[in-house]
């Protein structure tokens, strides 16, 4: 199999994403957000099959009605939540109010890993490109644990251990995501993290933000160099081409956009965004992806995904 | 290329089988090129457009997703299978997006607007009811003994305007009290749950006795009317909304958003102050006070504003002409001479003769203009 490098674009264009956000906009107030799944799932598809790798779309096939059950799910738990508190409120008893703030902390951080591979796996399953599903393969228990051990440290290093934990997660959750019978792997390490951000957050600061624009560079080449695509013997590498003044363009324009339209512009925003990640992603390798064949599952339950979409998670961590 | 071969991807693997189509019996059915033997069946209703984009149409045979269909820009079935394909099939989203972009955008501007000031004000409302004046009161004292603080208390003059007040009715619900800042500023202000603040400096500016239940009625208006509760919990509504709506989009749009969130409750505090003039107003008229009075006070308060600058009660809401004439109108139709209870007048003397006086004897902080 001979080495050769792949096609990846976008097409979309803004005007399309700007008409279905419309009608997305206008049936979710009217439906007094009841219609919010829909809608994402709406735009999720449509970003999806925007999206070509080697001139075969990717596709969401997630759907508003899952989507709507897992909301209503994450819903209530939230809303049990401010149901206690508004309680503890009324009583008066400022302890039993802490109580329960510092109880929903601990919640919501001990609900973490929970939350993030139920959204992981029902979020890949819904992808497929030319029918082939993604998966996410990865342990509940195996994440809890990263989890445990990187808050535990984190707090007892005073934060230091911080990016440590975060390459730990990244590196556990990429590296456990499958298409077909293909799998990403994600090799980072969490002191060339550290030092990259250190670096960066200096010199941000020494050159009065201007070296920001460097910094972002050096995050995104961090993330995508590392990560690689393996089926079989065979491999797959992605490299970012990106450099600062790139970077550069795509905040301020679209900083720009965003604010002088009132928000209406935000879909050209992602537009932009996503002809700069296709562009500027370049995939190599020697993959015959011919030979991918359907391996994963399918998944249906969307309670974390909704779950993350409430407490305003990234989707990539 | 062959127009006429499309590419199936059945669900097994990523390799495209090279296929012909035929469109009968409500499906599309795929024969291999090489023996035309039959492959597979797909009913249109289950048959929806992927992508349109670039050099072929890929369309979504099943429901899940898992098998698909490259057919080539210039294939001739293509336009018929277009109109199979069951496009979205969300009869709302379908409707909505046949609609020409100049008016989807009016729509969605009316919708959008309309439902931001209905939830702002629904929200607002249900935060008003669960807050009783009990409690309101309670949270006023806080912010009326933080304000009091570095102020000193004119005792004589606060005694005068409680006496004065005392034969007014100016609240049904909430338990008033006045105090007067011993300070030549011409300002005054309510706090939430009853405290009335007034300084002696726009009681020195006074003439007549109807001004000051002007003042009064203006002040009390916004009390009875939770004027204050009220902007904080749409200011407060307001920013979440805006928050949960402009959350995906960083916090440039927030910021954005956040200041236009700050005019609007600017203009809602202007029109705060023409209600407090208002139902100021009735109360003057329950009371058998002339509501020309009010007319009067913001003659006098504008010329006290000549060539100075005004705190509290004129500088975040502007006198402005349309006030007074909105004043006038009021009490043309309500004025008719009426005399003042002589206990009204003899407790307007004596607060009257105690802001006159020099200042107590230790030093006033008086600002002067």
């Amino acid at each position: 199999m001979e080495h050769r490098y792949y096609k990846f674009q976008y097409l979309g264009q803004g005007l399309e994403l700007f008409k279905i956000q419309l009608v997305n906009i206008i049936l979710t107030v009217l439906t007094l957000g009841l219609y919010y799944p829909w809608a994402k799932a709406r735009t999720l598809s449509y970003l999806y099959s925007q999206t070509h790798f080697e001139d075969s779309p990717f596709s969401f096939t997630g759907t508003g009605k899952e989507m709507f059950k897992g909301f209503i799910n994450a819903f209530v738990l939230i809303l049990i939540w401010y149901a206690l508190l508004i309680y503890a409120i009324t009583t008066e008893k400022l302890g039993l109010t802490q109580l329960i703030l510092l109880g929903f902390y601990f919640f919501l951080i001990a609900l973490t890993p929970f939350i993030l591979h139920s959204s992981y796996r029902y979020r890949m399953a819904k992808s497929n490109w030319r029918g082939i599903r993604f998966g996410y393969v990865g342990e509940r228990k195996e994440l809890v644990k990263i989890f445990l051990k990187g808050i535990l440290f984190t707090i007892i290093t005073l934060g230091f251990y911080g990016p440590w934990f975060t390459i730990n997660v990244r590196r556990y959750m990429l590296s456990n995501i499958r298409v077909g019978n293909a799998g990403f792997r994600y090799d980072a390490d969490g002191g060339e993290y550290f030092w990259l951000n250190f670096k960066g957050y200096f010199l941000t600061i020494f050159t009065f933000g201007i070296y920001f624009f460097w910094w972002q560079r050096d995050i995104f080449r961090y993330f995508v160099n590392n990560l690689h695509i393996e089926q079989e013997e065979r491999a797959l590498f992605l490299h970012s081409r990106a450099e600062a003044v790139d970077f550069f363009e795509l905040i301020v324009i679209n900083m720009l956009i965003v604010v002088f339209s009132f928000g209406l512009g935000s879909p050209w925003a992602t537009t932009r965004t996503m002809n700069f990640l296709t562009r500027n992603i370049l995939i190599n390798g020697y993959i015959a992806f011919d030979e991918l064949q359907q391996a994963q599952e399918s998944y249906n339950d969307a309670t974390g995904e909704e779950f993350s979409d409430l407490l305003d998670f990234g989707f990539v961590i | 290329m062959d127009q006429t071969i499309v590419q199936y991807f059945n669900g097994q693997s990523a390799r495209p089988v090279p296929a012909r189509i035929l469109l009968f019996n409500n499906a599309i059915q795929l024969y291999d090129i090489g023996g035309n033997n039959f492959l597979a069946d797909f009913p249109f209703n289950g048959i929806r457009l992927l992508s349109n984009s670039g050099d072929a149409v890929h369309f979504s045979l099943l429901p899940d997703g898992s098998q698909t269909l490259q057919i080539p820009r210039h294939h001739l079935m293509l336009p018929e299978l277009m109109k199979y394909a069951a496009g979205d099939r969300d009869r709302w989203f379908k409707g909505l997006s046949k609609i020409k972009l100049p008016l989807l955008l009016g729509l969605f501007l009316l919708v959008v607007i309309g439902g931001y000031y209905l939830l702002v004000s629904g929200l607002s409302g249900i935060g008003l009811q669960l807050i009783s004046p009990r409690k309101e009161a309670e949270l006023g004292k806080l912010v009326y003994e933080a304000m009091i603080k570095d102020q000193t208390i004119h005792q004589d003059a606060t005694k005068a305007l409680a006496d004065f007040s005392t034969a007014l009715d100016l609240s049904e619900t909430y338990d008033l009290q006045f105090t007067v800042v011993d300070d030549t500023m011409v300002n005054a202000f309510a706090i939430p749950g009853g405290h009335i603040v007034v300084y002696k400096g726009i009681l020195r500016k006074m003439q007549r006795p109807e001004e000051l239940v002007a003042l009064l009625g203006h002040e009390a208006s916004h009390v009875n009317e939770r004027h204050s509760l009220r902007n904080m919990l749409q200011e407060l509504t307001g920013s979440f909304m805006l928050s949960m709506v402009f959350g995906d989009l960083g916090s440039i749009g927030g910021a954005v958003a956040s200041q236009a969130n700050m005019l609007r409750s600017l203009s809602y505090s202007r029109s705060l102050e023409e209600s407090a003039d208002e139902e100021g107003m009735k109360r003057m008229v329950k009371n058998n006070v002339d509501p020309e009075g009010m007319v009067m006070l913001m003659d006098r308060l504008k010329e006290a504003s000549e060539g100075i600058e005004l705190p509290g009660f004129l500088s975040t809401h502007p006198l402005t002409e349309d006030r007074k004439k909105h004043a006038q109108e009021f009490a043309r139709k309500y004025s008719i001479a009426r005399d003042l209870s002589p206990v009204l007048i003899s407790n307007w003397e004596i607060l009257k003769r105690s802001v006159e006086k020099a200042s107590n004897p230790k030093p006033d902080k008086a600002q002067w203009y």
